[in-house]
């Protein structure tokens, strides 16, 4: 796990991974160190690991376990952490990440007319206004076609003119790939160097991913982590859904996240809010940025939350016992 | 707090003392109103009760005149004792209290019954997020199934239905509150905030009112890299760099393994080699200017617009010349028929002049 110590504030004397500095010898200071660590904590950043831009596809094989709402999700929460994030909807013939995002009204040029010629790659770039850090970017209009095995290098020279920008270098690159290992799907893989493998704990799903993952493995991409959606954790402990531990022993793919059903989903997407912006935060949204910055610091979960009895009351329980 | 102005007459009340003080307070306290003190009454009563004349003296010279006079004052004085019968109206002073009283309870009323409209339409205006559907366009109103959504907005009334909209107002201009907002959003730490307690000496972590046991992940490298190799074994597979349809023979040097095959009823199935690939490169590349279609279609029309306008000379040019041979050849044959010269039509030597201005 990375230091709780933020590293936006270079003039601490001691640098965030080393104790605090003792002044009295001998003795150190916990208390100094847990105040500062409590004033400093409303302001923590996760820390940037790895190469940027960071090219990261988000895909799973089976259609509808959460790929898009993954990608609009992580995307806006690694925007509010203050990173630049272009996401990008691979999907030729099914956009939907712009209804998720709520920009379907503002989708007037796509990959394919820049391809075309018709703008210029900064002006089919949509800026989120609620996060102006988050760009989208579609591949197509549903009426127009891309030709197959175009698609590829079509992508590839996006990511890369994204990378040579004026205005900078995105950190992120979220692609998000189109359901089953099709044309969309090769094309959506070419320029990644990370996959996000979004799965639900039901045994057709995780059929389709085991063989995603090792199609991306061919690929050449190696850095693969798991992401397990819809998670019931009250059919788990009637041992009527498969656990996480489960899954990952069947997949055998680190963990970066575990997204719990939660039916603020659907309200978010009907709002076209994402729904790590809702406040109070909802289980699911907190879910989604633990998972949004454990994949900044290229982190994985170490332990898993299993739901438990809820303790029985005592009969002075109401006295506050 | 009114003052009641007392007449300085006595006047026999027709109503009890008691009912007629509440009437009038109550009159006085609702209607706000501005009650005025006759004055003409006193001064009419104590003009009649001065004025009326001794009934044994007499004056024979204007006796007829005296009477009517009399009798026209006794009349006046019958009829406003008549009106003064009816209950004086008293005078209220307004003070600046009394308004303020009497604002404040208009207001307080009123914001309870706003408040219980509001409370009501909260329930009942709540639609759900499907009504957001509606708003963004996605969905038509009119065509949604649920009858009771209809029967809602059609039941609404002018006030409720300006009540629903100040909420769905006051919901937008929440939502879009960040945007509105200059400051960067500020966002709690996802792993230590009110809603997430950890505690680490019983492992558990109580999230939204639920109590989650921390079980530590299992997974090991040996285990990882094992499914890793099952996986490779498993799945082989290459990219494919070659896309063919039906019917197309794959080249000689080109491993089949690459060949993607295209079905014809693909629906993306267009032929690969239409796009010119490099052009396409430089579009994505450019960083500035005019895209280049749109730098195309520019000037492919400034290109017409010249031509047309060429053509629009020429033709003006040669009506120009046309109309030069029109008006020149009377003149000409004027000019040889005063020379004497003969009409080179008749002559038949018209094709050697005609000639001659040609050349």
């Amino acid at each position: 796990m990375a230091s709780p110590f933020p590293r936006l504030l270079p003039s601490l004397p001691f640098s965030p991974s080393s104790p605090p500095p003792r002044i009295f010898p001998g003795k150190p200071l916990p208390r100094l160190r847990a105040a500062v660590s409590a004033a400093l904590q409303w302001n923590r950043k996760p820390q940037l690991a790895g190469e940027t831009p960071r090219v990261v596809v988000v895909t799973s094989g089976k259609g509808g376990v959460g790929k898009t709402t993954t990608t609009a999700n992580v995307g806006l929460s690694l925007a509010r952490f203050g990173f630049s994030v272009v996401a990008v909807d691979a999907d030729a013939g099914l956009r939907n990440l712009d209804l998720l995002l709520g920009l379907e009204n503002r989708v007037n040029y796509t990959a394919v007319e820049v391809l075309n010629g018709d703008c210029r790659l900064d002006q089919a770039l949509i800026r989120d206004r609620r996060c102006p850090s988050l760009e989208l970017l579609c591949i197509s209009k549903p009426r127009s076609k891309l030709p197959l095995g175009f698609g590829a290098k079509a992508l590839t020279w996006v990511v890369d003119a994204l990378r040579s920008r004026p205005s900078g270098a995105p950190h992120f690159v979220l692609i998000d790939c189109p359901a089953g290992i099709d044309a969309g799907f090769i094309t959506a893989i070419a320029p990644a160097n990370e996959a996000l493998l979004v799965t639900t704990p039901d045994i057709t799903a995780l059929r389709d991913a085991d063989r995603v993952t090792g199609l991306l493995e061919c690929d050449g991409i190696r850095d693969i982590k798991m992401v397990v959606n819809r998670v019931r954790t009250d059919l788990i402990r009637g041992e009527d859904m498969m656990s996480v531990i489960d899954v990952q022993e069947m997949l055998g793919l680190a963990l970066l996240g575990v997204i719990p059903e939660d039916s603020e989903v659907i309200k978010s997407t009907n709002r076209g809010y994402p729904l790590v912006l809702n406040k109070p935060p909802t289980v699911a949204g907190l879910a989604f940025e633990q998972a949004a910055w454990r994949l900044v610091e290229q982190d994985t979960m170490t332990a898993v939350m299993v739901e438990e009895e809820p303790k029985k009351k005592g009969f002075f329980s109401f006295f506050g016992g | 707090m009114t003052v009641f102005a007392t007449s300085t007459l006595p006047f026999q009340s027709i109503y009890p003392q008691g009912i007629f003080s509440d009437w009038v307070l109550a009159r006085g306290q609702w209607s706000g109103l501005r009650m005025s003190y006759r004055k003409s009454s006193r001064v009419t009563a104590i003009r009649a009760s001065a004025e009326v004349p001794d009934s044994g003296v007499h004056d024979d010279a204007s006796a007829p005149a005296v009477r009517k006079e009399i009798e026209l004052e006794k009349r006046v004085v019958s009829l406003r004792e008549m009106v003064n019968a009816f209950p004086p109206v008293p005078v209220l002073k307004e003070t600046s209290t009394s308004k303020v009283a009497i604002g404040l309870c208009i207001s307080v009323a009123i914001l309870a019954i706003a408040r219980k409209i509001m409370l009501k339409q909260e329930d009942r205006s709540y639609q759900g997020s499907v009504a957001d559907l509606v708003r963004r366009g996605q969905i038509r109103s009119d065509r949604r199934g649920s009858k009771a959504f209809q029967a809602l907005r059609g039941s609404a009334s002018t006030s409720e239905m300006i009540i629903r909209d100040f909420f769905k107002l006051r919901q937008s201009v929440w939502l879009c509150a960040p945007c509105l907002s200059l400051k960067p959003m500020k966002y709690d730490d996802p792993f230590n905030n009110p809603y997430v307690k950890t505690d680490k000496s019983s492992s558990t972590v109580e999230m939204f009112g639920k109590v989650y046991r921390l079980a530590p992940v299992t997974l090991t490298a040996k285990e990882k890299s094992m499914h890793q190799k099952r996986r490779s074994r498993a799945y082989q597979w290459k990219r494919p760099t070659i896309f063919l349809k039906e019917g197309d023979s794959i080249p000689p040097d080109i491993d089949p393994d690459t060949v993607k095959w295209i079905p014809a009823n693909h629906p993306f199935a267009t032929t690969v080699s239409d796009i010119d690939e490099d052009l396409a490169q430089n579009n994505v590349y450019q960083k500035d200017g005019v895209p280049f279609r749109v730098k195309a279609e520019h000037e492919a029309m400034q290109k017409k617009l010249e031509a047309l306008q060429n053509e629009q000379r020429v033709n003006e040019v040669s009506i120009n010349l046309n109309s030069i041979d029109y008006f020149d050849q009377p003149i000409r044959s004027s000019k040889l028929q005063e020379q004497g010269f003969s009409n080179p039509q008749n002559d038949g030597s018209d094709s050697s002049s005609t000639n001659h201005h040609k050349n």
